[in-house]
């Protein structure tokens, strides 16, 4: 494109305005960015220099006065109406064609269910997995299906140039194409850019970019597996910073109804008053409740504001996060035991550092847990042909994004 | 004809034909011996439209102030990247670090709501047409007040209450919502929204009585011999705006209501747990507020129509068309709300539209900025202070206009949208626009308001300084949009939590930088602005009296004493073209111009004789 060298021009060199393009679509929003901005760029030096000659040329001083012209002229009025006119029809189609492509998803465009809540965002993947970091594979069409639990969010990635409000009782959708993968340990951001409440700036995730659908199901998989990824407490830590547990609940004892939700220290173990007038001593069971029936029981003193986790915490993390709080109480944590059975567990991690090819021994423990478990085990066994047709497979096989789902089954 | 002594033995007499302005007492003074108690009442209830504008004057005054200082909290606290600073203001408890946090947090958003809020309702939408329009529409029809003064009155003392609410809502602190009040978060959360929006909903009364109290004066009380296109465009600007504050102003009385009866008793209409629909508010509340931007920035235009005219001592160029823009602007206004709503999953088809109309209501603004730069052209430029504040206007309005163009194109748009980009932008338009306008009218106006004369010198390095402030402030905030800065962030840096997960290293670094050119930016315009006032306020003790046409403005309100009498005008004035400086001459003794009456005394033979029939 010609137009491209507007983006390379001085103005544009000295500094980066934008973050890297790293979506199929970002080119042509910075294109025309730059066309408004060089046109914008002519226009202001126009008036400014007009301004600035007629100012030195007709100051007052003495001897000086005012030389009579006309006070109108119909031509050059309609003239200067007319052809700012036309520029901008030429800057609304051109905007407008770069929107209606934004707003067409292909097809196949591989699909991950999106909920916002104060203030954390999760990504649902296919077999069901969820997380707080947007994971997606380089150079696939990628549909993002969005709702909010409670007020308006929006989702935004600025490397890609797109955005969509996140709407309660509505879905809405936006999509993208990756292309350049993320290097390990880099990431590009996701904000939320609608005025949610005390969180807000704080409702951030990771877009982690994958070089092929291989390494994405290699993420997948050992995500799904939480033991891989440290003690009960471990991760119930890393859930409660990257789940939305710290926007309101502190872990250092001080409870502080104005931040939205009791400490995690200081309770377990303890009879808690309730604001219909109960009590209940905290214990595994009550954790759990309040994690997935949280209107239930609100502790006296606070609102009732915290949104389900139904559906988006599995067995394994509530456990997990259940081990967390108990660390935090003086209470000895337990291991994975509960979860994933004992003895395997060696074996299963043995098998995973080694490699793909024995499945059978990660199923079976997995598979209790959730869906998401299965999965792995299908990805291992067909991972190479997956590698060799990184592009077209998921989204073939992928019609509603729902729950259970097999990316690879077509 | 009453004619005032000269004691100056060298008043200069213009072979009889200059225009006499016979002195009164001025309006600000009352009989001598007035007690403390009736010189109190003689302002809350008066009923002279200049002491009322004057009394506007200095409530929008004292506003700008709090809601200025507030703009500047919310700097302060975006120097750092980290939620800190402004846990300072905040009563939760602050010992811990995410205690410290979460405090900082929420009065970050209970900040800038308040900044926002204000600043809307209690700063620029009064702010020229009620302060400055009050003392000078009827003075520019050259009549006694304004058609109907107690309403005038009434509107006034409704926005003294409105404006009570409000600040009942800044002193329970913990309205947190935006100025927007989007639902559903404004039905959730526990700040006072029911103040709030009391507040807004009866301020919105003082503002449609204002409308159609200057809608009526303008039909009705016209002198003889003004016709439409003959008024000044100031009164063209003023009447656009009081079409737009009658007919959308009920919209927002209506949406605020429906917010406090959903609040109060669950109505359901924006709830979507009842069936309602949380983005029709934003319809109803863009409804409204989108014209409103156009309450806010055509009283600008029609000031700096006013001004670069005289100060250029040319007629202004393309009277018409500047007239005619102010009414396409108001009409259109009301056809372009969709386009803050771009990602808020309204149909393709529904934005494809919104973004067109978008761009047709450029054009009118286009047309006026080229309309005065002709102005200027062969002109005799004289940079008063008022003029500065024009030319800043210019130059600050072009760049806020221009960028519009990258928001209303919309695959652009997706990008920019709720970023920085729209911060800059808006203030761009709201602050370059209204503000300065609003300071060069303050200024162009003060002799005759007041009836002194300030310190030329100070006021315009004063100008200066708020110019360079404002670019410094708001520029790197379009560099923030572009990168991708959100709105409404009270910190720029990690996830909730002590050792919370931190954003991309590189987007830290860069959005440090640009927030601490904007905040060091931001305190230069604070500098600048309280100089522009204190030069203001010293005036009141100058010994410098101002003269009736300090300027050789050719518009009536001129063409009585600084400051006026009560009725004004103590002989009817000479209603001239309001942009024809020939016939005022600058007078030494005067300081300031004299109005003398068309020599009719044939001196040269007429170029062609007329033709025998």
């Amino acid at each position: 494109m010609t137009l491209d060298i507007l983006s390379s021009l001085p103005l544009a060199a000295t500094w980066d305005w934008f973050q890297p393009q790293a979506s199929t679509g970002a080119a042509s929003v910075d294109r025309l960015f730059w066309f408004i901005t060089w046109i914008s760029v002519f226009f202001g030096v126009l008036v400014f220099g007009l301004m600035g000659y007629f100012v030195w040329k007709y100051r007052a001083r003495p001897g000086h006065t005012a030389k009579p012209s006309p006070s109108h002229n119909n031509a050059l009025e309609a003239t200067w109406s007319l052809i700012p006119l036309l520029i901008v029809l030429v800057i609304f189609f051109w905007g407008f064609q770069g929107y209606a492509s934004m707003r067409s998803a292909p097809a196949n465009s591989f699909e991950i269910d999106v909920t916002a809540a104060k203030w954390n965002w999760s990504f649902e993947y296919p077999g069901g997995l969820v997380d707080s970091d947007l994971h997606v594979i380089k150079d696939m069409p990628t549909k993002l299906v969005m709702k909010s639990t409670d007020v308006l969010h929006s989702l935004y990635i600025p490397a890609f140039r797109v955005k969509m409000d996140c709407v309660p009782k509505k879905y809405t959708s936006l999509w993208f194409t990756a292309t350049q993968a993320t290097d390990e340990g880099e990431y590009l951001d996701l904000f939320c850019t609608e005025y949610c409440g005390t969180g807000h700036s704080s409702m951030y995730a990771k877009v982690i970019v994958h070089d092929s659908q291989a390494a994405f199901k290699k993420w997948l998989k050992d995500k799904a597996y939480l033991p891989d990824q440290g003690t009960p407490a471990e991760v119930g830590q890393t859930l409660y910073s990257k789940r939305g547990c710290a926007q309101c609940h502190s872990v250092d004892g001080k409870d502080n109804p104005a931040a939205g939700g009791p400490s995690f220290k200081g309770h377990y173990g303890k009879t808690n008053k309730f604001t219909d007038g109960t009590s209940i001593e905290m214990d595994e069971n009550y954790i759990r409740e309040s994690i997935l029936y949280p209107a239930k029981h609100v502790r006296a003193g606070y609102r009732n504001i915290m949104p389900t986790y139904q559906g988006q915490l599995g067995d394994g993390e509530i456990h997990a996060i259940i081990q967390y709080i108990k660390s935090l109480n003086e209470v000895t944590p337990e291991d994975w035991t509960p979860i994933y059975g004992d003895g395997e567990e060696e074996g299963a991690e043995a098998a995973e550092a080694e490699g793909e090819s024995t499945d059978g021994e990660t199923s079976e423990p997995a598979a209790e847990e959730e869906p998401a478990a299965e999965e792995p085990t299908d990805a291992a066994a067909t991972s190479e042909q997956a590698d060799a047709e990184p592009v077209a497979e998921p989204g073939a096989g992928e019609p509603e994004g729902g729950d259970g789902a097999e990316p690879e089954a077509a | 004809m009453i004619t005032q002594a000269k004691d100056n033995p060298s008043y200069n007499d213009y072979d009889g034909r200059r225009v006499a302005i016979p002195e009164g007492p001025s309006y600000l003074s009352n009989a001598p011996g007035t007690g403390l108690g009736k010189w109190f009442e003689s302002w809350a209830f008066t009923l002279d439209h200049k002491r009322i504008g004057v009394m506007y004057l200095a409530g929008i005054t004292f506003f700008f102030l709090v809601a200025g200082i507030m703009a500047l909290l919310v700097r302060a606290e975006l120097w750092t990247p980290s939620a800190d600073f402004l846990s300072l203001f905040s009563s939760q408890d602050t010992s811990t670090p995410d205690g410290k946090e979460n405090a900082a947090k929420d009065a970050y958003n209970v900040i800038f709501t308040l900044h926002g809020a204000i600043m809307v309702f209690l700063f620029i939408i009064p702010s020229i047409p009620a302060a400055l329009g009050n003392v000078f529409l009827p003075l520019m029809l050259g009549a006694k007040d304004v058609a109907f003064p107690r309403l005038n009155l009434a509107s006034f003392h409704i926005y003294i209450l409105g404006a009570f609410f409000f600040i009942a809502a800044l002193i329970t602190t913990g309205l947190d919502t935006g100025w927007t009040f989007y639902t559903p978060y404004s039905v959730t959360t526990s700040g006072p929204v029911i103040f709030a929006t009391m507040g807004v909903f009866i301020l919105g009364f003082s503002s449609i009585f204002t409308g159609l109290n200057f809608i009526v004066t303008v039909n009705t009380m016209r002198p003889k011999g003004m016709t439409w296109f003959k008024m000044p465009l100031f009164l063209w600007g003023i009447y656009a705006t009081s079409i737009i504050q009658v007919l959308a102003t009920p919209v927002l009385a209506i949406t605020v209501l429906l917010l406090t009866v959903e609040r109060a008793f669950g109505l359901g209409i924006f709830d979507p747990a009842k069936g309602g629909d949380p983005v029709l508010y934003q319809h109803f509340f863009w409804f409204y507020s989108h014209p409103a931007v156009y309450i806010m920035i055509l009283p600008a235009m029609a000031v700096i129509s006013e001004v670069i005219p005289t100060f250029s001592r040319k007629h202004i160029f393309g009277y018409r068309f500047i007239a005619l823009s102010s009414i396409a602007i108001a009409l259109l206004g009301f056809l372009v709300w969709g386009h803050h709503m771009f990602t808020s999953s309204q149909s393709t088809l529904a934005v494809a539209i919104f973004s067109f109309l978008t761009f047709s209501v450029s054009i009118p603004s286009a047309i006026k900025v080229f309309n005065w730069l002709a102005t200027m052209y062969k002109g005799d430029i004289h940079l008063n202070t008022p003029m500065c504040y024009a030319l800043s206007f210019i130059a600050l309005f072009t760049i806020g206009g221009l960028t519009g163009l990258h928001l209303g194109a919309l695959s652009v748009d997706i990008h920019l949208h709720d970023t920085y980009f729209v911060v800059a932008h808006f203030h761009y338009v709201m602050m370059g626009g209204t503000l300065i306008a609003f300071l060069a009218g303050v200024h162009y106006w003060w002799p005759k308001m007041f009836g002194k004369m300030y310190n030329e010198l100070w006021a315009r390095i004063a100008c200066l300084i708020i110019f360079v402030g404002f670019n410094m402030t708001f520029f790197p905030q379009f560099l923030l949009g572009t990168k991708g800065m959100p709105r409404r962030y009270a910190q720029y840096e990690k996830m909730p939590g002590v050792d919370g997960e931190p954003f991309s290293a590189e987007t830290i670094a860069e959005f440090t930088t640009l927030h601490r050119w904007s905040t060091a930016g931001s305190m230069i315009l604070g500098v600048g602005l309280f100089l522009a006032a204190g030069v203001l306020l010293v005036s009141f003790w100058s010994k410098r009296r101002a003269p009736a046409n300090p300027w050789g403005a050719a518009t009536m309100e001129w063409k009585c004493c600084s400051p006026p009498t009560a009725h004004n005008f103590e002989t009817n004035p000479w209603v001239g073209s309001p942009y024809v400086y020939d016939d005022l001459v600058y007078d030494e003794d005067e300081e300031g111009y004299v109005e003398l009456l068309p020599d009719l005394t044939r001196t040269t033979k007429p170029a062609e004789q007329p033709v025998a029939t």
